[in-house]
């Protein structure tokens, strides 16, 4: 049994570095390793650290679980208004030049990124983040990645236009992606705009 | 009951004091992993908010996170006595007892 209060289980320590949250992370670590020194066991330990670990994941599970319901929820408004306005046969008959298609990408991917809005105000809302400035990250974030999605699109030869069989795959495929990106930005904006933590000088010096 | 553990330890309040504060008043040794959890939702509702401290060798190097309760905690922590003291009265098989 290890009786060496400096030096917890490594495996535990390697789990909470590897699996708890990362916003709690240290803070965690530093408690177990505090109480640890002052003479609680490896079985104590252990069992803190199960907890921290298990914990984490649920809330992480709840958060992942919102972001679904918000993304998917905004996948199924676009469905049928994407595959009306998109011009994908313009697109697929070559009947459209570079700058037309970048038009079209930048004005529907705007619009896009607008209609996603209110899915994420209700998200923010749920978790009690609303914000302006959150809002306003997701739509950018968003977005930039509906038009990334785009890219491939610029490259299409209009003098080979791509086959019927080929276009049937095209709205699929970006359905799939508006949901990918909105999984995508919400991570990012979530993650973006978790609390900041200022480092307390005044309070070292106080103690 | 965290709430009370916050205004109870005022500025100390990070993990440590406050599983042992919870140890002493109810008796319960709570998880650490819990106690976080528990302030993480706390502090969703804007009832507490959260710091971090300077990194010390004693824990690894690792900072504390300091808890405050907010003036919307304390106020909720109030309206919550109150709720638990008009929901006390009245109860014929609880006369008597004391909390």
């Amino acid at each position: 049994m290890n009786t060496d209060r400096s030096h917890p289980p490594r495996l535990a320590i390697w789990l909470l570095r590897h699996l708890c949250p990362g916003r709690n992370r240290e803070a965690i670590t530093g408690d177990l390793l505090e109480r640890f020194a002052e003479g609680r066991s490896d079985g104590w330990f252990w069992r803190q650290v199960l907890v921290a670990v298990l914990v984490g994941a649920a809330s992480q599970f709840k958060l992942l679980t919102e972001i679904c319901f918000a993304a998917a929820g905004t996948a199924l408004i676009w469905c049928v208004p994407w595959g009306q306005i998109f011009p994908i046969d313009a697109m697929s008959s070559g009947l459209m030049s570079w700058g037309e298609r970048f038009l079209w990408i930048g004005a529907i991917e705007i619009t896009t990124a607008l209609v996603v809005l209110p899915l994420f105000a209700t998200l923010f809302r749920l978790r009690g983040m609303f914000s302006g400035a959150n809002l306003l990250r997701v739509f950018f974030v968003s977005a930039m990645l509906f038009i990334v999605a785009d890219l491939p699109s610029f490259w299409w030869d209009v003098r080979r236009p791509i086959s019927p069989s080929q276009a049937v795959w095209v709205v699929p495929i970006m359905l799939a992606w508006i949901f990918a990106a909105l999984l995508i930005s919400a991570r990012v904006v979530l993650r973006w705009s978790m609390p900041r933590f200022s480092r307390s000088h005044s309070r070292q010096s106080r103690m | 009951m965290i709430l009370l553990a916050l205004v109870r330890l005022g500025d100390d309040a990070y993990g440590v004091p406050i599983s042992k504060e919870l140890l002493e008043t109810t008796g319960r040794d709570v998880a650490v992993g819990s106690v976080y959890a528990a302030l993480d939702r706390l502090e969703q509702k804007e009832f507490v908010s959260s710091m971090l401290g300077d990194p010390t060798p004693a824990r690894g190097g690792r900072a504390k996170r300091y808890f405050r309760v907010t003036p919307k905690g304390l106020r909720e922590a109030k309206m919550t006595k109150k709720a638990l003291i008009s929901l006390w009265r009245g109860i014929p098989q609880l006369e008597g007892e004391r909390g």
